[in-house]
């Protein structure tokens, strides 16, 4: 469903990295396993559309996701990808659950409050839903961010390192979520790390 | 979810740096409402009182003066002139359709007794609230603040006080000659309000005697008789309503010609004296719109940094597929929002202001100020102000499509 041909990405005339040929399936799951500095994120980022490629191609099923720009690029993103970042980006002014209600107003779709309430009880997060996101601990917030990734059913999910601020027993709890609701949905599961801790619950790995 | 809901909870979560913009708006606003209000009204008072008054006939002396006194009951009169001599001018009926004779001299506690034809109070359209009007000597109608004010019914009888102003002097009371308030008007939103009226024979009689006295005091020798021949009857002024345009031309001339009078043409007064006022009202405009001025930039800035603070949240947006009509729907709303409430701020501060402002000094003016009005500029001035708004937004929106996504959110 990811087919990723000759891509590279160079910063100020220097190259990030290069990607000759790379192709992931519907329903894989994988981790992008590199130093800091190695590219990943700039990878995940080229794959959610965050960032344009100096060099080649990626199709996301048939689309030359590559060829999008601007507003079509960006609701292509919310439609199908799930983002999940290494910190918790939420709006603070509005209430747990209005941020998840956000993601279908902002992506043109249908309102599902219900969804959403299904969602954070998933996450073990429900009974916050009226709070807002800075009474959250750092463990809820990212839970509450996933659980937005999740909001309009991605067919693949990216997330760039997001165990890397929580402790052991969190980090492997946050992986395991991750894999249920990707396998639940179907969908691809992509997730770029240094952190060798959850290393062992991937079978597909990638290495920078 | 909608703009307007995430609109509000923004302005609701970050409400103070919202409430200094509003304040800052609104007292721009309210400054410039309470000039609009007040000039407007010292302009439409000054024109109503000179209604179907097209010339004033009176002693000689500065004419905004005789307009002043005659008119606006502000002023002291300019003098006394004969009844007969005028009355020799007002007999043309082609050029004077109405002639008005007034006699000024006494006051009721600050609230000047007017000696009159009925012809005085018809000309205002004024009706009675109670009472008759007079017939007889010593008989008075007054003004609805004056009965209000003094607390006063049909039947009631007070003494005139000498001199046009209040002196609280009990010597210069006519004690001997009470008078006896037969009819209350209703309000007429005009000087008429604030005079206390009765016929001319009634300030004749009362000054007749005031004179025997002290021609008595002084011990000159004089002809009293004289004092009581109709020729010699004196009034303070002649209120002329023209019959013909032809007479704004001959009656001056015919009036200058006399000794001891002059004309006066109250519209040209007034016109004269709003000019020298409008200089400061002006300036006190100008004022305003310099606060305004200030006001909107406050709120420039509000939203300016409102929006360096929200460039985190609206990157985030952005990354969520908020289209471009979205996120500037959304600044422009927020702009409206905070716009909206500086505006009614302003207004109450403006109307309420007025109104608590006037109630306090309703007594020492010459005519009732209001808050509680609405003048056609304030339209024009909300829609100036709206429209500078959606500028400013817009002029940030477009700050909003430069925004790095992933810079911002990292």
């Amino acid at each position: 469903m990811l087919k990723i041909r000759n891509l590279s990405h160079f910063y100020q005339e220097k190259q990030v990295f290069s990607i000759s040929n790379w192709e992931i399936h519907k329903g894989e799951n994988w981790l992008i396993l590199g130093k800091s500095g190695s590219g990943k994120s700039t990878l995940l980022h080229i794959l959610a559309g965050l960032l344009s490629p100096t060099q080649g191609q990626i199709f996301f099923q048939d689309t030359e996701f590559t060829q999008l720009k601007g507003e079509k690029l960006d609701l292509f993103r919310a439609q199908n990808i799930g983002f999940v970042f290494q910190k918790s980006h939420l709006v603070q002014t509005l209430s747990v659950l209005d941020n998840l209600l956000l993601v279908p107003f902002l992506a043109k779709e249908k309102s599902n409050k219900e969804k959403a309430e299904n969602l954070l009880s998933k996450l073990n997060v429900l009974h916050k839903k009226k709070d807002l996101p800075k009474n959250l601990s750092q463990g809820e917030q990212q839970r509450i961010s996933i659980a937005r990734a999740l909001m309009l059913s991605p067919k693949l999910i990216l997330a760039d390192e997001p165990t890397a601020s929580l402790d052991d027993e969190n980090a492997q709890e946050v992986i395991a979520l991750f894999k249920q609701v990707s396998q639940e949905l179907n969908a691809t599961l992509l997730i770029a790390t240094h952190d060798q801790r959850i290393k062992n619950q991937f079978s597909n790995i990638f290495q920078m | 979810m909608n703009l307007l809901k995430i609109s509000i909870k923004y302005i609701q979560q970050k409400w103070l740096g919202t409430s200094l913009n509003v304040l800052l708006l609104g007292l721009g606003l309210g400054l410039i409402v309470i000039t609009l209000l007040v000039f407007k009204q010292i302009e439409q008072n000054f024109y109503r009182n000179t209604q179907n008054i097209d010339m004033v006939i009176g002693a000689e002396g500065s004419p905004l003066q005789l307009v002043l006194s005659s008119i606006y009951h502000i002023d002291v009169p300019t003098g006394n002139i004969s009844l007969s001599e005028a009355e020799k001018i007002t007999q043309n009926k082609l050029f004077v359709k109405k002639a008005i004779p007034i006699s000024l001299g006494d006051n009721f506690r600050g609230f000047r007794i007017v000696g009159t034809t009925l012809a005085y109070p018809e000309n205002y359209q004024a009706k009675l609230q109670a009472g008759v009007w007079w017939q007889k000597e010593m008989e008075a109608v007054l003004g609805a603040e004056v009965a209000k004010a003094e607390n006063l019914k049909i039947g009631d009888t007070f003494f005139g006080g000498h001199g046009t102003q209040n002196d609280n002097n009990e010597d210069l009371l006519h004690k001997d000659k009470p008078y006896k308030v037969v009819g209350i008007m209703q309000k007429t939103n005009t000087v008429l309000d604030r005079l206390v009226l009765t016929s001319l024979e009634s300030v004749w009689h009362i000054h007749e005697h005031q004179d025997h006295e002290h021609h008595h005091e002084e011990g000159e020798n004089h002809d009293h008789n004289h004092d009581h021949e109709e020729d010699d009857k004196e009034i303070t002024a002649l209120l002329i309503t023209f019959g013909s345009p032809m007479a704004a031309i001959n009656l001056p001339r015919q009036v200058d010609a006399l000794d001891n009078m002059q004309s006066a043409v109250p519209m040209a007064e007034v016109a004269r004296m709003l000019t020298i006022l409008g200089i400061g009202a002006d300036a006190l405009k100008a004022l305003g719109y310099v606060l305004l001025a200030v006001a909107m930039l406050g709120v420039f800035i509000g939203i300016y940094n409102a929006l360096q603070e929200r460039r985190y949240d609206l990157a985030l947006m952005r990354f969520l597929g908020a289209s471009k009509a979205q996120l500037f729907g959304l600044i422009i709303l927020e702009g409206f929002l905070i716009t909206f409430l500086g505006t009614a701020f302003g207004l109450s501060v403006g109307h309420f202001g007025l109104e608590l402002l006037a109630q306090s000094f309703t007594q020492n003016l010459y005519f009732e100020l209001k808050g509680l009005l609405w003048v056609q500029e304030e339209l024009w001035l909300i829609a100036f102000v709206f429209l500078l708004s959606v500028i400013i937004s817009t002029i940030l929106a477009l700050q909003v499509y430069k925004i790095d996504v992933i810079k911002t959110l990292q």
